[in-house]
């Protein structure tokens, strides 16, 4: 059993604790549905690799960063994301109707391949992890300061630029490695709801983001042990626990002041 | 000279008309340049311009190569619903950490959870004290009231003096706090 799940476990749980990181920068810069839009877009260009007898992770990176990127485009926003998701949707389903492999491949990206995962996606979870932890504080200071002080000088809206370009690629490939890793909805939770919950409740910024990494590992255990107990799927069982779990936290624990 | 504009004919962010100015000003380092001028005279987008968020139709606006620039806006709605300390925010900008009082009591509130007029004297400390040589300030002493006004005269009396600041105003308290020049903005636009 262990040597059957080790690997996964593993792989679920870095991306426990990467994801509602994520979550936390994007829902800073009220930018949260571009989790969605991405990996989506994510899905669909590891769909559109396959197709192409090409290895997923690559394809669903590169499509991923230029998801992420096109933030960058003028006028971009939610509307944009709207765009990106519904594009991303129809590009995989269209590919798995037309591909001999593609059926099984898209109900992957979309369910969730976790007990799948092996050493590339644990590897992959693992490098970045590291570069997250090591990059937190400068990207903790830098989308703070763009919320709440925007740069006022060429030369600071620059900086500023650059370590924005850095984030975004750190982000498409957190997204990335998510949905190919628990699939896509499974992703999109775990980036959304547990920031929901803890920029409610937090008082400051270190425990919102603590909190919302402790929301995403509580829920992932306890969704793993659930979905194996009752032979359920997984990414649907973590999607419902992180549901609950962050609504209850949301709702019972005080309201930060 | 930090900053220096003549002649200058600047239109709101991603407009045109209507035009504003011409205006010639400067500021120099350790100066307190007051701008004045009535309602929707443009003096909020004068300060765009300088920041490069509105277009400079003509005349120049030079800033000395260099110069770090800290604006506080006169609307801030960017703070609601964060998990963000008046700590993480100095932290975040690089403002000193240690205001004083009564900001210092202040510091381990969530910024959502404190009054308008205390998330002003913050957003006008580090705009004061964060890395910068020309400090903008947009009718810093709109809605505050009598006690806050005077604790923001305070910050402005006792500011770091090697910095170059130029304060948008109607409050004569304010503009007499030893402006070296009054600038004041002519009600009709060209």
């Amino acid at each position: 059993m262990t040597e059957l799940f080790g690997l996964p476990f593993l792989t679920g749980l870095a991306l426990a604790v990467l994801l509602p990181i994520a979550g936390v920068w994007l829902r800073l810069r009220e930018e949260w549905l571009a989790a969605l839009a991405v990996a989506h877009l994510a899905g669909a260009g590891a769909v559109i690799a396959l197709a192409l007898s090409l290895p997923s992770l690559p394809g669903a990176l590169v499509a991923a960063m230029l998801g992420m990127l096109g933030r960058h485009i003028p006028g971009a926003g939610n509307s944009a994301y709207g765009w990106l998701i519904l594009a991303g949707w129809a590009i995989t389903l269209l590919i798995a109707a037309n591909s001999p492999l593609g059926e099984t491949l898209a109900r992957q990206v979309i369910e969730g391949q976790l007990y799948f995962t092996g050493p590339i996606e644990l590897g992959a979870a693992v490098v970045l992890l590291g570069l997250t932890l090591a990059l937190r504080r400068r990207i903790d200071r830098l989308e703070l300061a763009t919320r709440l002080l925007p740069p006022a000088d060429a030369a600071e809206r620059s900086r500023r630029r650059r370590l924005a370009l850095i984030t975004d690629l750190l982000l498409a490939a957190l997204l990335a490695a998510g949905t190919l890793s628990i699939g896509l909805m499974a992703t999109f939770a775990l980036v959304l709801l547990p920031a929901w919950a803890a920029f409610r409740c937090a008082t400051d910024w270190r425990q919102a983001s603590r909190l919302a990494v402790g929301i995403g590992v509580i829920g992932y255990l306890a969704a793993f042990a659930l979905a194996l107990m009752f032979d359920q799927p997984f990414a649907a069982v973590l999607v419902a626990t992180l549901l609950v779990l962050a609504s209850a936290v949301r709702q019972l624990a005080p309201r930060g002041r | 000279m930090l900053l220096d504009l003549h002649q200058v004919v600047t239109a709101p962010p991603g407009a045109s008309t209507p035009r504003i100015g011409p205006i010639s000003l400067s500021v120099d380092a350790g100066e307190l340049v007051a701008l004045t001028g009535p309602n929707g005279a443009g003096k909020s987008t004068l300060l765009a311009a300088i920041t490069g968020r509105a277009p400079v139709l003509s005349g120049a606006c030079h800033l000395a190569t260099g110069t770090r620039v800290q604006l506080v806006e006169q609307a801030h709605p960017h703070d609601r619903d964060l998990p963000v300390s008046g700590r993480d925010f100095l932290a975040a900008t690089g403002a000193d950490p240690h205001p004083p009082a009564p900001l210092n009591d202040w510091l381990d509130r969530r910024l959502d959870a404190m009054s308008g007029g205390q998330r002003q004297l913050l957003r006008v400390w580090a705009g004061l004290t964060a890395p910068g040589d020309l400090v903008l300030l947009d009718e810093p002493s709109n809605n505050l009231d009598a006690g806050a006004r005077a604790q923001l005269h305070r910050l402005l009396r006792d500011r770091p003096t090697h910095r170059g600041l130029l304060l948008v105003s109607h409050d004569p308290e304010l503009l007499a706090l030893g402006c070296q020049r009054q600038v004041t903005m002519p009600a009709g636009r060209t």
